[in-house]
């Protein structure tokens, strides 16, 4: 009996030492991976202009009794938008892209009820925007591409605060309240979205922290084939 | 005589004696059937395993060799990323530059203009104030308050045309 008991256990070690040796210690597991660093947001095109940029146009015009500075963008290859009060009561518009190219202006138009305003070129523009379809978020960043100031151009973005009334007109339509710096020369800009595609047109400032911004359906509503316009009249 | 009790007792069973022999060896044999049932049942699995080790190994070192070349690529991706980096601040650098010289070449022109349009209003002015001295040399062919009211305009437009040349130097310096 003892003796079986030792046959058994021999057995047993003999099958836990072929265990053990099958259990030795295994290779190491594959080592962390380094993670790679994020890419940046670049630039939609080689030259380092956005789509924004390369379809806004530097806005330059004679009034009755003042020069003024705005900025307009590329509807499609012949139509440009910009402010009302940009090209209102003006005798003479000139618009240059981001290359430093002249646009003569054909005609220019104004909405009653916006501040907007379409100007038609005289010959073709290369690009054109793309206009939103759905208005932004509250808390989406937008930006504004422009010739603040006259110039140069330039882009800013900040976070969409708020619809709002638009002290200007307060009984108006309501505009979008954006925290970004723009400024004199800015109106007209386009507002875009993260995709680049046009949501709305500066018209506002306090020139330092807010700019207001007509919105998307009123954008809209002014380039419908039968909206009410109103022919610039050149004449002081 | 004996007694027969007796000498079943102390007599040993030539069978009793003879039968613990044969069974020791069923039972060892039993014994070593069983572990040897044992080690092939134990060394099937163990194979199994030995061999799982050894495929497991090398599926390691191909992971690792992988991993090794995926790290290079990153490394190398890495590097192309921040030279891209790099590039782009420079394009935004020079993108900056060439919308400021291009702005500068758009402003020259409405620059020129707007001191054209100043220099006009001089000429004007000055061509005033010429036909406003030929009226007061013969003033008494107009009507005095009208002379006075001519030169107040005039005055009123030099000063406007003034005003202008100075804001244009203090926007443009």
């Amino acid at each position: 009996m003892a003796e079986r008991r030792r046959l058994g256990v021999a057995a047993l070690a003999v099958a836990a030492g072929v265990a053990l040796a099958a259990c030795a210690p295994l290779a190491p597991p594959p080592y962390a991976t380094p993670t790679p660093v994020e890419a940046t947001a670049t630039a939609s095109s080689a030259d380092g202009f956005t789509d924004s940029e390369r379809i806004a146009l530097r806005v330059w015009a004679i009034s009755c009794d003042a020069y003024r500075n705005g900025t307009a963008w590329m509807l499609d290859e012949t139509h440009a938008v910009t402010n009302r009060h940009v090209v209102r009561d003006t005798t003479l518009i000139q618009l240059t892209d981001y290359q430093g190219r002249e646009y003569r202006v054909a005609s220019a138009e104004y909405s009653t009820e916006d501040d907007l305003a379409l100007i038609t070129i005289d010959g073709t523009f290369p690009e054109a925007a793309t206009i939103g379809e759905e208005e932004p978020a509250i808390g989406d960043d937008l930006t504004v591409s422009g010739y603040a100031l006259g110039g140069p151009l330039a882009s800013v973005t900040g976070p969409y605060v708020d619809l709002r009334v638009n002290d200007l007109d307060p009984t108006g339509a309501e505009i979008y309240y954006l925290r970004l710096l723009a400024r004199e020369g800015n109106s007209g800009s386009p507002v875009t979205d993260a995709a680049g595609d046009v949501v709305g047109v500066v018209f506002s400032s306090d020139g330092e922290k807010y700019a207001g911004a007509v919105t998307l359906p009123r954008l809209e509503a002014f380039l419908a084939d039968d909206a009410e316009r109103t022919e610039v009249d050149a004449s002081c | 005589m004996p007694d027969t009790a007796s000498d079943a007792t102390l007599t040993p069973d030539p069978e009793s004696t003879a039968a613990p022999a044969p069974a020791r060896r069923r039972g060892l044999a039993i014994g070593l059937a069983l572990s040897l049932v044992a080690v092939v049942a134990l060394a099937v699995p163990l194979a199994l395993l030995a061999s799982a080790r050894s495929a497991w190994e090398g599926q390691n070192a191909d992971l690792r060799d992988h991993v090794e070349s995926l790290t290079d690529e990153i490394s190398d991706q890495n590097a192309r990323i921040a030279e891209l980096e790099q590039t782009e601040a420079q394009l935004e650098t020079l993108k900056k530059e060439y919308s400021s010289a291009v702005n500068q070449g758009a402003q020259g022109t409405e620059l020129v203009e707007e001191l054209e349009d100043i220099a006009d209003a001089y000429d004007t002015c000055i061509e005033a104030q010429q036909e406003h001295f030929d009226v007061l040399r013969n003033s008494e062919l107009y009507v005095e308050s009208s002379i006075d009211e001519s030169e107040r305009s005039i005055i009123d437009f030099c000063d406007e045309v003034s005003a202008a040349y100075r804001d244009f130097r203090e926007k443009h310096g």
